[in-house]
């Protein structure tokens, strides 16, 4: 019996070895961990960072801390930022990442973020913002009647981008977008004003990843229908032409709340370009109409006027898509699966194939319930 | 025993007095009464212990008939007594371990042999609600310690012959009587005789208590897990009979071994049989998922606090970075502290009278868990983890496995603090690894899981209906393995 005993010491002891041990300990309130990483160029081209880290003490009044400082490469930022503060920095629980639209508008900011992928201990989760702004401004924003900044701003995405309002891109995602041909990266982006943050919508990137467009929320919307990620609960208004209205009231307007919905995209290839066909098929219910109109008679009329400007818009945001040579709804992805040899002659150039091509949008809706009154 | 030349019991009665006093001295309460016997006119000397015998039997059973009634009047003729068991003994270490035992004997003048009349009546508890697992439907008779009594209990669950018994006795000194129960046709011989095997190779003075024995015949005596089970319910003890184990009964104790047992039956209790079945099959998930509370919870919040808090979500690392942050000690210490003094806490709760143990409860819960957080040395997350934990622990059945799951906790706990998940993982590893080497009278702890016996999952971690289950378990490997015939299934038949 004591022979068995030495023989499971060994054994315990043997296990034990080869783990790394109690290095990498760091208790909670020993580490400091910034929620918020922001990026940025200053005017002569400089690099910052800037971080926000939570206060865990019930004595200060202000609950987060904001460092930030310049350096050449994010983790060697990490030593400056130590230099600040009383724990250890730890990029693990970051929530937001947030890039000045002045970095994205230089080639290569990309690679700035290296670390964040290469060292496995950084968080991926983290969402992509773009602010239209000097960083600094937005780390310098504390207002007593909001939320901590970072706890704002990933609230702000997760629940906006489930009304399909931003774009939900974490930073994995956005390795994949700025990797794959068949699409291009698009991130959330915030704007700043009178003091407060504003959800502007989505920032659109090249293939390169350098900022070309914004989208604003309702654009937002669309591009989440086209791209077949829009869920139940998204709302979208629409103006009827045709109908009288009652300054200062925009007394034409049609509200409609889709439920689910069912886009198709068609690929084909004909001549040289890239033709898509996508139909758009969905119930809706009306959830406002501010015109006097008998839904209940005249129901195919107005699906039919909704389809008109629901295809007008869908239209629009295409072109404003294909004008900017980019393609966040991943129509290259189609192209790939189903004109395999005429994309992959193009694929290092999808967005310029792209706004050669032609895209036809057909939208039709079904109107299931008008609402609880008449 | 040094005496075997002469140990023949001596014929002349005034020889017999000198020889027990010689033997016996020192003992005041051992009685010599000496009398005339009237049914065959001879001279009777009867010896008993004071205190282990029944004296209302002695008087009225024995000595009136013998003194009073008439008999046949010669001498070397039979004598008549009101006594249901008596023995016919020739040796003195027979009559001196009878005495002790509270058998009364009866010498007669100019006679080779002795008579042991059972007499026996020592100071016995009444037969009580079982105070360690006390069950809402179950029975309320637990066993005393008297081993008869505890066999007359589990032979009223089982009225039958296969119902057998082997008796044997260990202790040089203290002689006590082990009685092995089992169903002839069901329970597999294997256990019987190895369990038989064990107990006969024990060599110790006396064995006092059942967790005693326990640990002389375990199969690993190291390990922290208990191999066999005890009980103090005669139904619980029974049920397990007719699944094809045996009990062993020790004289003395309130309490008999299960055996074998399987890591699983320390979740079951039988009042999960007078339950319906849905109800018992949740509260069995229950104890499964407050094992792991109870061992791993407050090592999971150390490796969490220490290492992996990147997978806190946001709003409780703000709670928990609060709450951390006022307190002077790392998390593994700050847990160890707690932890102890919860130990100490139940120790002092068992240990102390009813009434006192309230008041350390109170001292417990108020001054430790409200003081203690108010004055910033532990935080209020700790607080709530261990709470959690007792909480846990509480509601698995088995006292024992209570035990053991206490002494993992703690050893889990140094391998977060020192490793984090990894230490964790090596921990459980570690765990399941050695629950699956463990046997328990040969065979395997870990079954049904491990031997894997899908049929036996019936009755482990769910229970289904009662007329589901028309086999014993496979793990026992029993003899006989149809249980009863198909109750539902007839009836929607017809």
């Amino acid at each position: 019996m004591p022979i068995m005993i030495v023989r499971r010491g060994l054994l315990a002891c043997l296990l034990l070895i080869p783990l790394t041990g109690c290095a990498d300990q760091i208790d909670l309130e020993t580490a400091t961990v910034p929620l918020a990483l922001g990026m940025d160029l200053d005017e002569e081209g400089r690099f910052h960072y800037f971080t926000s880290e939570p206060i865990f003490s019930s004595k200060l009044k202000k609950t987060s801390h904001e460092s930030s400082g310049t350096s050449t490469t994010l983790r060697q930022s990490r030593e400056r930022q130590d230099s600040q503060i009383l724990g250890l920095t730890l990029g693990r629980n970051f929530q937001v990442t947030i890039i000045g639209k002045r970095m994205m508008q230089h080639k290569g900011w990309f690679k700035m973020m290296d670390v964040l992928y290469r060292d496995a201990r950084n968080t991926l989760t983290d969402r992509m913002i773009m602010f239209d702004g000097p960083v600094s401004e937005l780390f310098a924003l504390d207002q007593p009647d909001q939320p901590m900044m970072p706890v704002l701003l990933r609230g702000m995405v997760i629940n906006k981008s489930s009304r399909s309002e931003t774009a939900n891109t974490s930073v994995q995602q956005l390795h994949r977008q700025m990797y794959e041909t068949g699409i291009t990266p698009y991130v959330s982006e915030i704007t700043v004003s009178n003091k407060k943050i504003y959800m502007a919508g989505t920032a659109l990137m090249d293939s390169k990843g350098i900022y070309v467009e914004s989208l604003n929320t309702t654009e937002s919307i669309l591009l989440a229908v086209l791209q077949r990620t829009a869920n139940p609960g998204i709302s979208l208004t629409f103006q009827i032409p045709g109908v009288e209205k009652q300054p200062p009231f925009v007394s034409n307007s049609v509200s409609i709340s889709p439920g689910k919905i069912s886009t198709k995209i068609k690929t084909s290839y004909e001549n040289g370009k890239f033709n898509f066909h996508i139909k758009v098929k969905t119930n809706v219910s009306l959830t406002e109409h501010l015109f006097p109109f008998d839904v209940f008679k005249e129901k195919k009329e107005l699906e039919k006027k909704i389809n008109e400007q629901m295809t007008k818009k869908l239209t629009a945001l295409v072109h404003k898509i294909q004008k900017k040579k980019v393609d966040p709804i991943g129509l290259g992805l189609y192209a790939r699966a189903h004109e395999y040899d005429a994309y992959m002659k193009v694929k290092d150039n999808w967005g310029e194939a792209l706004s050669r091509g032609d895209v036809k949008i057909e939208v039709s809706v079904t109107i299931a319930s008008v609402g609880a009154v008449r | 025993m040094a005496e075997k030349v002469n140990d023949c019991i001596a014929t002349d009665l005034n020889s017999v007095i000198s020889h027990l006093r010689e033997h016996f001295n020192d003992t005041p309460d051992l009685i010599f009464r000496e009398f005339g016997i009237k049914q065959t006119g001879e001279q009777g000397l009867l010896v008993f212990m004071d205190g282990l015998s029944d004296k209302n039997a002695i008087n009225h059973d024995i000595l009136r008939p013998l003194q009073f009634e008439e008999g046949s009047g010669q001498a070397g003729g039979k004598l008549i007594m009101n006594v249901g068991h008596i023995m016919t003994v020739e040796t003195w270490m027979r009559v001196e371990q009878n005495l002790l035992n509270g058998f009364s004997t009866l010498f007669v003048d100019g006679r080779t042999e002795a008579y042991s009349l059972d007499t026996r009546g020592w100071p016995q508890r009444a037969i009580e609600d079982p105070q360690m697992e006390s069950s809402l439907k179950g029975a309320h008779q637990g066993f005393v310690e008297t081993g008869g009594q505890n066999i007359a209990l589990i032979r009223r669950y089982i009225p039958n012959r296969e119902l057998k018994i082997r008796k044997l006795t260990v202790g040089k000194r203290g002689r006590t009587e082990v009685s092995i129960l089992y169903l002839e046709d069901v329970t597999n011989k294997q256990f019987i005789n190895s369990l038989e095997e064990r107990i006969r190779a024990i060599t110790v003075d006396v064995i006092i208590n059942t967790g005693e024995l326990a640990e002389f015949v375990e199969d690993d005596p190291y390990s922290i897990f208990p191999q066999f089970m005890t009980t103090e319910r005669p139904d619980a003890a029974a049920s397990q009979i007719l699944q094809g184990r045996c009990v062993v009964v020790l004289d003395r104790s309130p309490s008999v071994i299960v055996a074998p047992v399987s890591f699983m039956s320390f979740f079951q209790s039988v009042d999960d049989y007078s339950t319906r079945w849905s109800i018992s099959t949740f509260i069995r998930l229950l104890r499964m998922f407050a094992f792991f509370v109870a061992a791993f919870l407050p090592a999971f919040y150390i490796a969490v606090v220490s290492y992996h808090f990147e997978i806190i979500p946001l709003k409780l690392l703000f709670t928990l970075g609060e709450s951390r942050g006022r307190v002077p000690f790392p998390p593994f210490l700050e847990a160890i502290i707690m932890e102890l003094t919860l130990e100490m806490l139940r120790e002092a709760g068992v240990r102390l009278p009813a009434p006192v143990g309230q008041t350390v409860g109170i001292v417990g819960g108020i001054v430790i868990g409200q003081a203690v957080v108010q004055a910033g040395l532990i935080s209020n997350t700790m607080v709530i983890i261990v709470s959690f934990t007792a909480i846990a622990s509480f509601i698995l059945p088995n006292y024992d496995m209570v035990a053991a799951v206490r002494l993992v906790r703690f050893m889990l706990m140094v391998l977060a603090a020192m490793f984090g998940f990894v230490g964790l993982t090596v921990g459980l590893m570690a765990m399941v690894g050695h629950l699956i080497t463990l046997k328990s009278l040969g065979m395997p702890y870990s079954t049904p899981l491990a031997p894997l016996h899908i049929k036996d999952w019936k009755d482990t971690i769910i229970r289904m209906p009662l007329w589901k289950m028309n086999k014993r378990p496979e793990g026992s490997a029993p003899l006989q393995s149809v249980r009863q015939g198909n109750t539902r299934t007839k009836e929607e038949q017809e």
